[in-house]
Order: C-alpha cells, then sequence, then structure tokens
C-alpha cells in the first residue's frame, strides 16, 4: 500500500504554497519535517481530500483523490493540528457518537470499539471524563484514539509532540511505533527529534518545495564528516561556514558546526539529523 | 445523509448541557407567562395572551443569536475538519444538523408550553387563532435561525449578531412588514392573519428563509474549501 504524490501544487492567492511537490509513502512512519508555513499541514489537507488543489495527482491506496474522495476517507484517520474537542463531552460520548459518523450502527459493536481503541491509549480509566479536563499528553492519545476508529490503513498526525513535556512526548512517540503495524503513518512536525526517533523515511519541506525526501539514514550521512566541535576560551567566536550550538563546558565554550574545510583544533564528531536538516535547509537558502 | 440524524442528535444534546440557555429558555416559556397571567389587568384571555407572546417573541428571538453561536462559531475548527468531516459522506449536512438542531430544540420548548397553554385555555380561544399565530411564530423563529447561521460566516463575533439582530427585531415591529418583519406588532398581527395576501407575502417570507438554508449550505461548503 502508498501514497504517490506527483508535481502536486496548491495556490492560496498567487503563492505557491506547495511547489511541484512529488513523493511516494509506504507502510510505515513517514516523516513530514518542516519550519512553521512551509505547507505540512497543506498537503496533509490535500492528502485527506479536505482541501482541492491547483495542479498534480494524488493516488491513495490506488485510489485517486479526486475521482474517489470518500473512498479514501473511509481508509483515513487524522490527527489535526492543535486537536481539542467541544466542552462538556465526555470521551466516551464523543468517541460514540465519531463511530456513528464512521458508520457504526450497531450499539454494542461501538462499545467494543470504544473500549478497544481507548484501552490501546490508555485511556479506558478516562472514559467518563470532560476532554476539557485531559492533560496534553492525554488529549493527545485521545486523538489518536478516534483517528483509530474503524481501523484505518492510513493514518496523518499533525504536530502531535507541541506543547507536550518530555515524558509525554517520548511515550507518544512510543505509541506512534506501536500503532504503526501494517499502516502508513504521516507524521509532520517541526521537531527533529521526534523524527529521528520514529522515521525511517522523511521529506524536508521549505517553503512549499521538497527540500529532501529519502532515509533518514542517507540525510544524516550527507553530514557524515562534516559535523565538527571546537572549543573556545575566550568570549570571541570565530567564523564558522554553518554554526549549529554552542554549550558551556565550564572553563570552555565547545561550538558545535558543519563545514567541508574545519578549524585548526577542531574535533570530528558523530552527525545527527538535527545537523543534516541545518545543512540542507541552509544549502537552499543560499542558493 | 445517513449521518444526519446523528448530527442533530449530538448538537441537541449539547444545548441542553448549556445551563446559561436553558435557564433563558425556561424564564421565557415558563417564569415570564407566570407573571404575565397574574398581572391584575382587566384585558381578555386572548389580549392577555398576545401581550405575553409579545414579550416572549422578543427574548427569544434576541436569545437565538446565542444559540446559534453556541453551536456555530462561524468558522470550522481544525478538529471539526479533520474529525467530523472526514466521517461525513455528505459534508454540508454538518450544518444542516446544526440549523435542524437549534430549530427543533426551540421547537420542543414551544410546544411543551402550547400543550400546557392549551390545556388550559382549550376553551377560550379558538383553535384556528391558535393554530395560525402558533405558523407565525414558528416562521419567525425559523427564519431568525437561518438568517442568524447566514450571518455568522459574515460576522467574527457574536454580539455583532445580537445587535444585528435586535435592530432587525426593532425595525420589524416598526414597520410591520409581512416580506420582512421577523416579527410584529400583536394588534397588527391580530388583524391581518386571516387575510389572504398577508398569508402570500408570508410565503414569500418563508421562502426568503428557506434561501437563507440554501446559502448556509453553499457558504460552509466554501468554507470547507478554502479553510
Ligand atoms: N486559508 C489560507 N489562505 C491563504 N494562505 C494560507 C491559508 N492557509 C495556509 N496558508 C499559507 O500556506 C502556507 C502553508 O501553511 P501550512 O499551514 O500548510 O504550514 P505548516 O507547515 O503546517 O505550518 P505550521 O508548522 O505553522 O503548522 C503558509 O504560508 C500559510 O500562510
Ligand atoms: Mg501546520
Amino acid at each position: 500500500m502508498e501514497i504517490k504524490i506527483k508535481n502536486l501544487t496548491k495556490i492560496y492567492k498567487n503563492i505557491k504554497v506547495l511547489d511541484n511537490v512529488s513523493l511516494e509513502i509506504h507502510n510505515g512512519v513517514f516523516g513530514l519535517l518542516g519550519e512553521n508555513g512551509a505547507g505540512k499541514t497543506t498537503l496533509m489537507e490535500i492528502i485527506s481530500t479536505l482541501l482541492p488543489f491547483d495542479d498534480g495527482e494524488i493516488e491513495v491506496a490506488g485510489l485517486n483523490v479526486k475521482k474517489e474522495p470518500l473512498k479514501v476517507c473511509e481508509i483515513l484517520g487524522y490527527l489535526p493540528q492543535k486537536f481539542d474537542f467541544f466542552p462538556k463531552v465526555t470521551l466516551e460520548e464523543s468517541f460514540d457518537y465519531l463511530c456513528k459518523l464512521k458508520g457504526m450502527n450497531n450499539s454494542e459493536s461501538r462499545k467494543q470499539e470504544i473500549n478497544l481503541r481507548l484501552q490501546e491509549v490508555g485511556l479506558l480509566s478516562e472514559q467518563k471524563k470532560y476532554i476539557q479536563e485531559l492533560s496534553g499528553g492525554m488529549k493527545q492519545r485521545f486523538g489518536i484514539a478516534q483517528a483509530l476508529i474503524g481501523n484505518p490503513k492510513i493514518i496523518l498526525i499533525d504536530e502531535p509532540t507541541v506543547g507536550l513535556d518530555p515524558h509525554e512526548r517520548i511515550s507518544f512517540r512510543n505509541l506512534i511505533t506501536r500503532i504503526s503495524r501494517d499502516k502508513i503513518i504521516l507524521l509532520s512536525t517541526h521537531i527533529v527529534q521526534d523524527i529521528a526517533s520514529t522515521c525511517k523515511n522523511l521529506m524536508v519541506l521549505q517553503k512549499g518545495k521538497v527540500n529532501y525526501f529519502g532515509s533518514t539514514i542517507d540525510l544524516i550521512n550527507k553530514v557524515r564528516g562534516k559535523v565538527w566541535l571546537y572549543n573556545i576560551l575566550d568570549d570571541e567566536i570565530p567564523h564558522v561556514d554553518l554554526f549549529v550550538s554552542l554549550q558551556d563546558k565550564g572553563s570552555s565554550i565547545e561550538i558545535r558546526y558543519i563545514a567541508d574545510n574545519p578549524l585548526q583544533g577542531s574535533i570530528s564528531t558523530e552527525p545527527t539529523l538535527e545537523d543534516a536538516y541545518i545543512y540542507i535547509n541552509r544549502k537552499e537558502l543560499t542558493v | 445523509m445517513r449521518e444526519l440524524p446523528f448530527l442533530i442528535n449530538f448538537e441537541l444534546k449539547r444545548l441542553i448541557k448549556s445551563r446559561a440557555i436553558s435557564v433563558f429558555l425556561i424564564l421565557i416559556m415558563l417564569v415570564l407567562p407566570i407573571i404575565m397571567n397574574n398581572l391584575d389587568t382587566q384585558e381578555t384571555i386572548i389580549e392577555k395572551w398576545y401581550g405575553t407572546l409579545q414579550l416572549q417573541m422578543v427574548f427569544l428571538l434576541i436569545l437565538i443569536p446565542s444559540m446559534v453561536s453556541y453551536v456555530w462559531k462561524g468558522y470550522l475548527q481544525s478538529f471539526e475538519r479533520a474529525v467530523i468531516l472526514l466521517k461525513l459522506t455528505n459534508r454540508a449536512m454538518y450544518i444542516v444538523g446544526k440549523i435542524v438542531a437549534v430549530l427543533l430544540f426551540v421547537s420542543v420548548y414551544l410546544f411543551f408550553f402550547y400543550v400546557i397553554f392549551f390545556i388550559f385555555y382549550a376553551n377560550k380561544i379558538p383553535i384556528s387563532i391558535l393554530l395560525i399565530t402558533l405558523f407565525q411564530v414558528f416562521l419567525s423563529i425559523f427564519y431568525s435561525i437561518t438568517f442568524s447561521f447566514f450571518i455568522s460566516f459574515y460576522l467574527k463575533r457574536t454580539v455583532y449578531l445580537h445587535i444585528l439582530l435586535i435592530v432587525y427585531l426593532v425595525f420589524s415591529i416598526y414597520l410591520n412588514s409581512p416580506y420582512f418583519s421577523i416579527w410584529f406588532n400583536p394588534d397588527y398581527l391580530q388583524h391581518q392573519m386571516t387575510d389572504l395576501l398577508f398569508n402570500v407575502k408570508r410565503g414569500i417570507f418563508l421562502s426568503i428563509g428557506i434561501l437563507f438554508m440554501f446559502g448556509n449550505v453553499l457558504l460552509f461548503k466554501r468554507r470547507v474549501n478554502d479553510k
């Protein structure tokens, strides 16, 4: 099963917010990395049939998004950015409602689905609570549970870890990995660590254009041998090609940077996805 | 289409849970008539009823924008798009469900009020007058609801919707135009309601309400497509 996107273009008021985007997504967790306004949400809404587009073709599991939108919706679950729900509605009530909308007419099978999904995300004991009473992490887990109704083959998840504390963030990542078997999960984020720990393949979007599309490892390998650490003793920061970070080491300050020709005295270090992300985004900016 | 009953049901439940709206409705439908009935005046039953009805309608029509904006903010929240619309076979039913829910919600209150009313005054008010009046009441409510939904697409804040509806209501009562008024002077209504021409004109008014309904569906579809 796959999602195939060919030369997709979306225009808002004469601005191409998606510009000739092409990619293929297969089973597993696929990362969609990009800064604010890169076009991540727009791409997800187009895949989910919610937004029309101006040019290109999209196939979801062999279905044409323009010609068979209803069939696409049937096999799709979506956790939107800034997920929330109506006030004064309990998890159970809202879940029951969503199951009905999904076409589950039998109240017994709805009950089973509610139990199954809430169990899956560890919220079974909270089902009588209002959604507003949940913590950020619980709310997101509820969002995943609703996206799982009817066991869809494709799940779109838009910036799910924004606002979560580190503990919640890690347990959310684990949840995504756990449900990803036999499914396509499209995970959008601007947090590099989310992708690094969950996605084998990814796409980097920058201002509507595909900046990178391929495996996470290949992306990291692009900067292998180019990431350096350099210690400075005074406040004077030397000029480097591409600065990554500064770290206070007590008696000195360590700078991390990317360069083909390092400063004398630099130590080579293992690259991370973050280094690679900064590297390719910068390259695009200076072209 | 299959999802319409579920959509209506859910919005109705939400309206029922809103305490402020229920309190106001009970005040309008129960407390107000009891007070009016106990005022010691020399009026006939019909006159008393019309006086009460006038107040009820004014308050009810002013409350309608609150109910409308309780179920519909005027725009789609991100979860409504991604979580609810994706599950529907006809997305326009989402707004239709909300409109019908508000209409049903008010109608249920009205229904119970008039059942009690009828039990008390069945022999004192001609049934034809009661039914024709009720039809006008229903027409007003239907129109105000579809109108409020329509305006909500353009106005960002509920307060503006309230102000607009109050202004409209004042003009309505002042002008007494069958084509356009959402509500009338009780005297005017009493004199006109058996007039054929008046009822034809009210038919046109009803059509405008139905047009607003279609307008809402159209605007909603457009909103879905450009976020
Ligand atoms: N309804 C709209 N009208 C006009 N422009 C829009 C509209 N929606 C989005 N855009 C523009 O499209 C671009 C992409 O927006 P999008 O929401 O897809 O970005 P994103 O990558 O999801 O960003 P974020 O990380 O902030 O969620 C932005 O420049 C945005 O301003
Ligand atoms: Mg976004």
